[in-house]
């Protein structure tokens, strides 16, 4: 079911097109990165989709309802966090908890449900000015979570967050996605984390879709990529890969191969009964592919 | 309505919860307890004011006919202005001493009534509230996540205007209370008649009546130039502008009438039509003349123009 739908969605900003022509599908379940270098229009596109930015051009609906005619049916279905994690510094967590779950509805308990899931539930007496840009991030997931949303649109959500962080937002985003169908649309300009988090992916440059496909897609795309397989004799195991190109870095034999040729390789190491103890990637391959795709013109 | 009282209910947490906001309410608190105690010390007491009285009739008189025998040509001027505040005094301390009538004798209703000047401190202070309130909103980004909460921009804004209106109740009321408890504990309850001069003759007028047109007037005034603060807010979106604004509106004509004053256009302004001096006359409403209907007029089209403008520049900007 899609979620949000851009049709031919334009954006003016007085002769200059800061959107052009955008035409996507969003679906419930899926997690949907938006990629792109600053001032590609991701931000704009999110903030059209809200109905905080106008339309020059174009319809944007979510489930159905128009956001330029039906605004108030089509935002009520979106939690949101943009650019900074908007909050009062000298109000309380709690009572900045509270000002949004008073404004949409949303149950008390809602705001202790909210805040331990962002795991912020230790500090929702403290004043949010004495908070780090991570807890404050994390308590603008907890805003947008309030009114159980069934889309939830976060630009760059990871922005200041520490490694437990970031695998708990990513852990819980796709959660969200999974188990509750809701749509998850992100913007980080971290790309192994987006490789790691999300399902499809955008890319948009000088306000243009110059991609959409799924992770998977993208790696398939990718051709060879630095497989690196963690052995304990790298020369045995260079025996055993005879007729493959490969380099020997410390314990790990490096191949040069596609996504299809990794379950062979494995099999032929397994076969030789040579224990492999981690396979991984030396490029991150959205990076890779992020990079072909916008620098090519 | 649910969502009405929900915006309202958050913009008093917001407001409550700042400790400037909180000080200046304190503030209001100290300034009629301030005047309360100057009221009570320049004030006579129920046995001496007959004495008092009288000695400041014959102060009065003297200073006024020596003032009259001044022949020296530039003395005209000043006696031209200083003569009615005379004939004011020496009529209004008169009438008292002929009617038995306690002449400036502080009690509770009179603390309240001679403090009347302090809402104009109110509604200053009102308006650094709801102007630092608005301009929050963006200084923080909670302008954002407000708008989409599915609560409409139009009212949303409108909702800002009445948590500012209820606000101006509160906090007249507060400066009403506040005054009535000092001048009751200073000075007991005493007389609800207090003397007004009018075309000459002496009159008596009720405490409470005029109390209650000064407050009513004062609180559509506070109103009215909260609406444009907030207004002016939603179009500059920071705190200066709207300030300078909203306080240049209400205090322009005393710098700008003296200059522009003379132009035929300058009538047409809003500046010479605000003050409540247009309105109100010994502190009471005035009865409907072709003046002031001429003001609320120009006001009213001042006023609407800037609603329909702020609006729809709020709901169609990009956030």
């Amino acid at each position: 079911m899609n979620a949000i739908q851009y049709k031919n969605v334009k954006k003016n900003i007085k002769s200059k097109e800061i959107i052009k022509d955008v035409s996507l599908e969003i679906k419930t379940g899926e997690v949907f990165g938006l990629l792109g270098p600053n001032g590609a229009g991701k931000t704009t596109l999110m903030k059209m989709t809200l109905g905080l930015s106008s339309i020059s051009d174009g319809e944007i609906t979510i489930f159905g309802h128009s956001i330029q005619k039906d605004t108030k049916k089509a935002v009520s279905q979106i939690g949101s966090l943009i650019e900074t994690p908007a909050l009062y510094p000298y109000l309380t967590a709690y009572d900045n908890l509270k000002i949004f779950a008073n404004l949409v509805h949303a149950p008390k308990s809602r705001i202790k449900e909210v805040s331990n899931l962002v795991s912020l539930d230790y500090a929702l007496n403290q004043k949010v000015k004495g908070f780090s840009l991570g807890m404050k991030q994390r308590l603008g997931i907890a805003i947008a979570l309030l009114r159980n949303p069934k889309i939830l649109i976060l630009d760059e959500p990871t922005n200041g967050l520490d490694p437990q962080g970031v695998l708990d937002l990513r852990t819980y985003l796709k959660k969200l996605a999974k188990e509750l169908d809701i749509a998850v649309i992100v913007s980080s300009h971290m790309l192994p984390e987006m490789d790691l988090l999300c399902d499809r992916f955008a890319i948009i440059k000088s306000g243009c879709i110059r991609r959409v496909m799924t992770i998977d897609e993208s790696h398939e795309l990718q051709g060879n990529n630095e497989i690196q397989f963690e052995v304990d004799d790298p020369n045995i195991a260079a025996i055993a890969l005879s007729g493959y190109k490969y380099v020997i870095e410390n314990k790990r034999i490096v191949l040069s191969i596609t996504r299809e040729i990794i379950p062979i390789i494995t099999e032929k190491l397994v076969a030789a009964k040579i224990p492999i103890y981690s396979i991984t990637s030396k490029d991150n391959q959205l990076e890779h592919f992020y990079f072909q795709v916008v620098n090519e013109e | 309505m649910k969502d009405f009282i929900s915006i309202i209910q958050t913009e008093y947490l917001k407001i409550w919860k700042k400790k400037s906001n909180v000080i200046l309410t304190i503030l209001v608190v100290l300034l009629c307890i301030g005047f309360g105690i100057i009221n009570h010390q320049n004030a006579s007491s129920q046995k001496t004011w007959r004495a008092n009285a009288q000695k400041d009739l014959e102060t009065y008189t003297k200073e006024y006919e020596e003032l009259l025998s001044d022949k020296d040509q530039n003395s005209k001027a000043i006696v031209d202005i200083v003569s009615p505040i005379y004939e004011k005094a020496i009529a209004t301390t008169c009438y008292a001493l002929e009617h038995n009538i306690p002449y400036n004798v502080n009690n509770a209703l009179q603390n309240i009534y001679k403090s009347t000047s302090l809402l104009n401190v109110v509604t200053i202070i009102l308006i650094l509230i709801a102007i630092t309130n608005f301009t929050n909103e963006y200084q923080f980004g909670t302008i954002k996540q407000l708008l989409t909460t599915s609560i409409s921009r139009r009212k949303w804004l409108l909702s800002k205007c009445m948590t500012y209106v209820t606000l101006t109740a509160i906090f007249f009321l507060l400066q009403l209370i506040s005054c009535f408890f000092v001048g009751f504990i200073l000075d007991g309850i005493g007389s609800s008649i207090t003397l007004e001069y009018k075309n000459g003759t002496v009159i008596e007028v009720s405490i409470i009546t005029s109390l209650i047109h000064q407050y009513i007037m004062h609180f559509i005034f506070a109103t009215v130039l909260l609406f444009v603060a907030t207004y002016i807010c939603a179009l500059t979106k920071t705190t200066l502008p709207a300030i300078v604004a909203t306080l240049g509106i209400w205090f322009g004509n005393t710098v700008l009438g003296n200059f522009l004053g003379d132009y035929k256009w300058y009538k047409y302004t809003p500046f010479p039509h605000i003050g409540l001096s247009n309105y109100m006359e010994n502190g009471m409403i005035k009865s409907f003349d072709k003046p002031m209907t001429q003001s609320l007029t120009i006001v009213m089209i001042y006023f609407i123009s800037l609603t329909l403008i702020s609006f729809y520049t709020f709901q169609k900007r990009d956030v």
